[in-house]
């Protein structure tokens, strides 16, 4: 098998968890959806990442008592594998299209304002399909590496903002309508839960299943608080109102740190930091998906898959520029609802198949 | 298959920028200024900086260009067509409008267009101007400062060091426009021309206001005091001390010097600075706002009060024209102290805060104002003695 996920330790896993979080927390496929009706996100994002966290520990704790190492112990022990393979690839490449459909829309709204979107997704996309190529240990080794760079951004990007924040913007909190609190969690938990079902997928490049559960736990918990953070800054920055109409929100963040001082140019190169950093989220979840293929059906080799993956990823991003209106239709039906692909299968996994006897390698 | 997959990455990469343009082809935008026109809509004026176009051996010469047009785009490409360079908006930093034009809200038609495509930054400081454009932005040019650059630093400054002046950005400017929450304050300025305007709330003879210093320059536009909106409307002009009260009620104060009169006929000048965040609270009958200030007595040196009796004297002016300017403001529907903000809490819902017509309720709203102030030096009573 040529799957080439090598082996890597708990601050890699736990580095590639904190920068899929970050990528798929903060930059949401579909913004008008999540402040049009009040600014609620840090809450529901605290609250998805709690359950996605949940989630994962009784994944982990399945895939031990089964005696595996990663996902596919539970999804080959189960009935309907494919189906359910399926669901989760789709779930996994739809937060890979998600960060990079957001980034295309800030550089060509706000960077390359002379350059069309396809211009643009010839230099970014192939990028994403070499990195998931390369596998999983050059992919969470290069997370380890970003990951201080990424915190110094958020923390400078919010150090910042201090000034113009206002916690006036937050109200009205919309607390008086439970239902769509709950139906936005349940959204959110897609972004806070894939991060933690690519790490299941290859899982088994970590050394132990103890070390994969912590890996996760943390790079979720971390994550999670950037993203809060983050989006609490946000809220305090623009108004619900402002919000729902902005295309980029995060880089309008940045810009409106941007002063006659010598943070002049911090807004774009921190915007390419974290234009770097979904990339390696986005190829790390073409990468999950990939592997969850290969171990399904049997397929030796990632590479043809990997391509396969990373191709259908362009496809839809260029299909949103051509073909607008209906694919941003569909994306936004499945963002909406793209929980259920990810989170729904996982405790009947966790409930079905036969449980073995613990080994030692595999505690 | 390494090297051929090498060969085909390096020739994705070496494809370098694509319709690439040299740096001195473009000429950058500083300055936008919209105003009424005569047979458009609109005149668009632009202050434009042209690297390496002097005449007379300086390396940057801005000139002042217009154009009418019915919106923005048409005025952009207007302007391109009869410009040998090509226009950038990437380097504007102010957004100039006419009074005339706000007074009439007329601007919000002419800027509502996406931001994005034409790289005009939305971070852009707005100012009101009550002169024409032209002479605005020529009043403000010298040669040692071509671009306006540090003018409009020292403007930021002024707002943020001596709270004389307001300074938002476009996007603060949106948002006051667009949620309701609070009504807009932007930075006023005006062609010198030693007229004093009349400040919507009364009080001095000599309003510190934009166009209306007693200042003798060859820098002609000066900039101070306010514009003060309802919603995208111009309501009128706050001086300098009274834009410092509201100023003080958003939070948006760090420190000024306030002049008041003492009961002898002198005037007293005390340096003021912001202790704490302003506290407001809804009561059985209105609304209560609460200011902690920190104050140093500068002028005179004998002031014919003990600290206790000073500090009492200044909460009281203090009070009084806080409750001046606000009832000034209400009276013109404007909320530009942010009460709407405190309002918005009480709602658990959007539909219903935007039910809720806030306008109509700050109408009838009474404010009690509260100001706590600590004498921190009084020259009678220093504090080294």
């Amino acid at each position: 098998m040529n799957l080439r996920i090598g082996a890597f330790g708990r601050q890699e896993a736990m580095s590639a968890v904190w920068i899929c979080a970050f990528a798929s927390g903060c930059f949401a496929f579909d913004n008008r959806a999540l402040f049009w009706d009040g600014n609620a996100s840090y809450p529901e994002h605290a609250l998805a990442a709690a359950l996605a966290a949940l989630l994962f520990v009784c994944a982990v704790s399945a895939i031990r008592k089964r005696g595996g190492r990663d996902l596919s112990a539970l999804i080959g022990a189960s009935k309907g594998k494919a189906g359910i393979a399926a669901l989760l690839i789709l779930s996994l490449l739809l937060s890979a299209i998600q960060p990079q459909q957001q980034f295309l829309l800030t550089l060509t709204q706000y960077v390359f304002v002379d350059a069309k979107q396809v211009s643009i997704c010839f230099y970014l996309l192939p990028c994403i399909t070499l990195l998931s190529v390369l596998g999983a240990e050059t992919l969470v080794r290069t997370a380890r590496m970003l990951l201080p760079l990424l915190c110094l951004s958020v923390l400078a990007a919010l150090a910042l903002n201090c000034g113009q924040a206002r916690l006036s913007r937050l109200y009205p909190v919309p607390i008086g309508k439970p239902v769509k609190l709950l139906t936005d969690t349940a959204t959110a938990l897609h972004r806070a839960f894939s991060p933690l079902l690519a790490l299941l997928c290859i899982g088994v490049g970590t050394q132990n299943v103890r070390t994969l559960k912590s890996a996760g736990t943390l790079g979720a918990l971390f994550g999670a608080a950037t993203v809060v953070a983050m989006l609490f800054g946000l809220s305090c920055c623009f108004s619900y109102g402002m919000l729902s109409e902005m295309p980029a929100p995060f880089y309008r963040m940045l810009v409106e740190a941007r002063t006659e001082n010598p943070t002049l140019r911090f807004d774009r190169v921190t915007l390419f930091l974290w234009m770097a950093c979904s990339m390696l989220a986005s190829a790390i979840y073409v990468y999950a998906a990939g592997v969850l293929f290969c171990k399904t059906f049997g397929v030796r080799d990632i590479r043809p898959v990997a391509c396969l993956f990373g191709a259908i990823c362009a496809a839809a991003i260029l299909a949103l520029y051509y073909d607008s209106e209906p694919t941003m239709r569909v994306l936004k039906l499945l963002y909406r609802f793209g929980w259920t692909a990810a989170v729904v299968p996982l405790p009947l996994l966790c409930m079905t198949g036969k449980e073995r006897p613990l080994c030692g390698a595999c505690s | 298959m390494r090297r051929l997959l090498i060969v085909f990455v390096s020739a994705l990469l070496c494809a370098g920028c694509m319709h690439s343009k040299n740096l001195d082809e473009y000429a950058y935008v500083l300055n936008v200024g919209v105003e009424r026109g005569t047979t458009m809509p609109y005149l668009v004026t632009l202050l434009v900086s042209v690297p390496g176009a002097g005449t007379d051996g300086t390396e940057v010469n801005n000139v002042v260009i217009a154009a009418e047009a019915r919106t923005f785009s048409e005025a952009a490409e207007t302007l391109n067509a009869a410009y040998p360079s090509r226009l950038s908006f990437a380097r504007a930093s102010l957004l100039l409008l006419s009074e005339e034009l706000v007074r009439e809200g007329a601007q919000s038609e002419f800027l509502d267009f996406s931001f994005g495509k034409p790289d005009l930054w939305q971070n852009l400081r707005v100012a009101v101007t009550d002169g024409p454009i032209r002479e605005t932005f020529e009043g403000w040019t010298s040669d040692s400062d071509p671009s306006l650059r540090k003018i409009k630093t020292s403007v930021g400054e002024l707002a943020e060091r001596s709270g004389l002046c307001a300074d938002i950005g476009y996007s603060t400017y949106l948002e006051c426009v667009r949620d309701g929450r609070i009504d807009a304050l932007l930075a006023y300025a005006g062609v010198n021309d030693w007229n004093l305007r009349e400040d919507m709330a009364g009080g001095d003879a000599y309003p510190y206001l934009g166009g209306a210093l007693l200042v003798e320059s060859t820098l002609k536009t000066t900039t101070a005091g306010s514009a003060v909106f309802d919603g995208a409307r111009m309501v009128g002009v706050l001086d300098g001390q009274h834009t410092m009260a509201v100023l003080m009620m958003t939070d948006a104060f760090r420190s000024g010097e306030l002049l008041c009169t003492l009961p002898d006929g002198r005037t007293m000048s005390v340096k003021l600075h912001r202790a704490r965040r302003p506290r407001m609270q809804w009561t059985g009958e209105g609304m209560r706002a609460e200011l902690y200030l920190e104050a140093d007595v500068i002028s005179p040196q004998t002031v014919p009060m003990t600290s206790e009796e000073c500090k009492a004297f200044l909460e009281s002016h203090l009070e009084q024209m806080l409750v001046r300017v606000f009832t000034a403001l209400r009276g013109a529907n404007s909320d530009a102290m942010g009460f709407g903000r405190l309002a918005a809490k009480r709602f658990t819902t959007v539909e219903a805060w935007e039910a809720y017509d806030w306008k109509a309720a700050y109408r009838t709203l009474s404010v009690t104002f509260s100001v706590h102030i600590r004498l921190a030096h009084n020259p009678r009573e220093p504090i080294l003695e």
